[in-house]
């Protein structure tokens, strides 16, 4: 049996004001999604390239939702201006001197525009405001200096090598050195110039350390890098490299060992001189840290994800030579 | 019958046709005050028709219906539903509304054509309504609930409720058993005597014609062939009038 | 062919006769909540059903494709999408054609048989008022009521889905679902209901208001409600889509 006319009209009131509720509600959390009850000001920015940024994309500074990308057209030449809509109150933390770039959300994700930098000695933004354009941070761009920072390396672990060799070579040099004081200062100079190149590689090595560790933090490499041969091939380059460096720093060291062992070269006369022995191990240890470091880098390397694959290969390529032609690997499973 | 005073239903040259099928062909009736008049026929002669047309239910193709100085078929809708509010129509199978209970089915007219009536006034007027068909006891009842003959009480004392001038009754005995339909005849004269309705009352059922009629009328081929009192109609040696009367009756009154 | 025309033509007739009579006096306004009673009160559990078991299968048959290319993370805004913009204004519009359209087309058809909406006449009450205006506006009104009932069961459905598989929390749900749901989105699924609720009504009472005599023609009111109110049902979703793509700017 059906509630009573009155009470009809109380159940179909509280019906429809639920789904009103429910509309309401709704219409609440797309507006505040889309920031429609949130007051903006405009900026403009101009790149020169936007990668399929699109209108309603999001703006992030220091990683949090500020805004959206209001419009986008093409401006002179093949440049693009493109408007942002940021709310008012994250206005005040974004200087006038602040950079924008194009970023991605995601490793599908949407294109966003990054806005970063700025200090306190600008003003904050104000209606109307154009912001300057910051260079994306490419891989390509770490990957160059990376490569050159090994090439020094490797200059320098040959230099070393050369010097060690010529100490531990001839009988000629070491009488020459036994007898020869300006021979001695010149050694002792070496050995200088040796500690402050050792300490250079180390640096060198610690900062390398460091960028592999940014190599593996999950999520921090553009999708580019996957994606970008010759990065890929300068990447493998570039870690034949480090193993040659760190052969011939090995090379050095084995060098200078077996002058030291024997007493009758001039190093062990060298021995003698408390400082320079002192230098000298200073030296040693340096360079025993720099390949210790260097070893981690390559440990690194082999763990990092994008080499991971290279790796493989290689220890697959040791273990098995390669399959003939045609033959497919054989499924496990048939 | 009382001559002078105009009849309360006048038809005149009524035709009405449904594609080829001619039901009225020129009907010819008058109902004065306070009379009741039985239209004979069979099944599938048009009388239900007839009534229909009475209330505008229907348009005929020619003629004309008069009821109570109005043209039917001439009114604006306004004025037609205040001439429906005086006639009161039994349908052949009641037409209670199946999803009110009794009451409710009375109430619905009552509210809807008179404004300002108390909760009180409509509760009186539903009793007396429900005591004039002699069904006080059931409000509560849903149609569904009832038989053959109270549903037929409850839907004259719906059209009683609206107190009409006309009763236009539609089969009242139709497919109920002959003590009910007696009782429905007597109502029908209770009904007359009470609240001095003229009513036309369409039927083929002859105890039900003798019992109400002050007048019978014959319709047959679309015409009415005979009218005057049950005797006078049936005092023929029309094969057609006494194929009738044989069946109803196995021997003459 | 003939038929089909005038069927047509007396369609037509009849949804100019609701406009005509809709804004006329008298409203009928106890009978209008009784329907909305009947058709959005007591549709409501069926729906919210529907909704919430949509909101779950649907969510359950999407992860694995977009588990392929590990976005899972995209699901809530696929389900949100699919569910504001289409499923839920479909699976009422739908369920309230069975349940609505068929209670619609066998009580009138009913009532027109057994001389009910003549009796209605006599007693001058214009039928066409008090059963088709008021059936219809019931279902034009509740038809929009229950969208957005299934649309949230459905959410709910979909959340608690995701939450059990992906751990997602709700605000986050939320936030990712809704941020591709604009306005025009929910302007649009409530309009689709509206004339959705709309149509079932018109549609059940006019297959109702015009049975044919016989019990025969109780059941055949009923069912002819159902398969056109569902027809013309798609043909609204197509017709409104289309429309609403033309006019996004």
């Amino acid at each position: 049996m059906n509630p009573s006319p009155n009470r009809q009209a109380v159940i179909v009131g509280l019906f429809t004001a639920t789904a009103l509720a429910i509309l309401g509600g709704g219409i609440l959390t797309i507006g505040d999604l889309n920031d429609t009850f949130t007051k903006k000001l405009r900026v403009t920015a101009i790149f020169d390239e936007v990668g399929g940024l699109q209108e309603g994309d999001n703006v992030w500074f220091s990683g949090v939702k500020v805004g959206t990308v209001k419009a986008l057209g093409l401006h002179t030449g093949s440049s693009v201006r493109v408007e942002l809509k940021i709310d008012r109150s994250a206005a005040p933390f974004i200087h006038s001197d602040a950079l924008a770039r194009i970023g991605s959300d995601g490793l599908i994700g949407n294109r966003i525009v990054v806005l970063y930098g700025g200090g306190p000695s600008a003003r904050p933004i104000i209606d109307g405001d154009e912001l300057a354009i910051g260079h994306a941070v490419s891989t390509e761009a770490i990957m160059e200096t990376l490569q050159a920072n090994n090439q020094n390396l490797l200059a320098i672990t040959a230099d070393l090598k050369g010097i060690s060799a010529r100490v531990a070579a001839g009988d000629g040099t070491v009488g020459k050195l036994l007898r020869d004081d300006d021979l001695y200062v010149k050694v002792s100079d070496t050995v200088t110039s040796l500690e402050s190149a050792s300490s250079h590689a180390r640096d060198l090595t610690a900062s390398l350390s460091t960028f592999s560790a940014k190599l593996n933090r999950p999520g921090s490499l553009p999708d580019s890098l996957v994606t970008d041969r010759t990065s890929y091939a300068s990447l493998t380059s570039t870690v034949g490299d480090l193993h040659r460096a760190g052969e011939s720093v090995a090379g050095a060291m084995d060098g200078l060992a077996t002058s030291v062992r024997d007493p009758t070269t001039p190093v062990g006369t060298l021995l003698h001189d408390q400082e320079a022995a002192a230098q000298l191990k200073a030296t040693l240890e340096n360079l025993n840290r720099g390949s210790a470091l260097l070893a981690d880098d390559l440990e690194a390397a082999q763990h990092n994800f994008l080499l991971r694959g290279f790796f493989k290969k290689r220890e697959k390529a040791e273990r098995h030579p390669p399959p003939s032609t045609g033959a497919e690997p054989a499924n496990p499973q048939q | 019958m009382t001559a002078g005073a105009p009849p309360v239903i006048s038809i005149r040259g009524l035709y009405k046709a449904f594609g080829d099928l001619e039901v009225l062909q020129g009907i010819d009736l008058d109902v004065h005050k306070a009379e009741n008049v039985v239209v004979l026929g069979r099944s599938g002669s048009g009388k239900s028709v007839l009534i229909k047309l009475v209330v505008a239910l229907l348009k005929p193709d020619y003629g004309e219906v008069v009821v109570l100085g109005q043209h039917v078929h001439q009114l604006k809708q306004k004025e037609l539903d205040a001439l429906r509010r005086r006639v009161g129509f039994s349908f052949q199978h009641s037409a209670l509304y199946d999803s009110m209970n009794v009451s409710e089915n009375l109430e619905f007219p009552l509210r809807m054509n008179t404004s300002g009536l108390s909760t009180g006034e409509v509760r009186d007027r539903i009793q007396q309504a429900l005591e004039a068909v002699g069904l006080a006891q059931s409000h509560k009842q849903m149609p569904s609930e009832l038989s053959g003959g109270q549903r037929k009480r409850i839907g004259i004392a719906r059209t009683l409720i609206l107190q009409p001038e006309i009763m236009l009754y539609d089969e009242p005995t139709a497919g109920l058993d002959p003590v009910t339909s007696g009782e429905i005849n007597e109502l029908i004269q209770q009904v007359r005597e009470k609240f001095h309705t003229a009513s036309i009352i369409i039927t083929h059922d002859l105890t039900c014609a003798r019992a109400t009629g002050d007048r019978v009328a014959m319709l047959l081929d679309g015409q009415m062939l005979r009218v005057g009192s049950f005797d006078e109609v049936f005092d023929t040696q029309d094969p057609r009038i006494t194929g009738f009367y044989k069946y109803n009756f196995t021997e003459h009154p | 062919m003939d038929s089909f025309a005038v069927g047509v033509h007396d369609g037509s007739a009849f949804l100019v006769r609701f406009f005509v009579e809709r804004f006329s006096r008298p409203f009928h306004l106890r009978e209008l909540v009784k329907q909305c009673y009947e058709v959005g009160c007591k549709s409501l559990f069926l729906i919210t059903l529907t909704g919430f078991i949509t909101g779950i299968v649907f969510t359950k048959q999407s992860r694995p494709s977009l588990a392929a290319f590990g976005a899972t993370s995209w699901l809530p805004s696929l389900i949100t999408v699919a569910l504001v913009r289409s499923l839920a204004p479909l699976i009422t519009a739908l369920i309230c054609a069975g349940k609505v359209g068929s209670s619609i087309g066998a009580e009138l058809g009913s009532m027109k048989v057994t001389e009910q909406i003549e009796a209605m006449e006599v007693s001058a009450i214009n039928p066409f008022k008090y059963l088709v205006v008021t059936r219809t506006t019931a279902t034009t009104l509740m038809v929009p009521a229950l969208m957005l009932y299934c649309c949230l069961v459905g959410l709910a459905g979909s959340y608690l889905n995701v939450h059990a598989n992906e751990a997602a929390s709700l605000p986050a749900f939320l936030k990712s679902g809704f941020s591709t749901i604009t306005f025009r989105d929910a302007f649009a699924s409530v309009t689709k209901s509206v004339f959705f609720g709309f149509s079932i009504g018109l549609i059940a009472c006019y297959k109702g208001f015009n049975a044919s005599s016989g019990t025969q023609g109780v059941g055949r009111a009923a069912n002819a409600a159902v398969v056109l109110a569902m027809f013309v049902v798609f043909i609204e979703e197509m017709l409104i889509v289309q429309v609403i793509t033309w006019t996004k700017p």
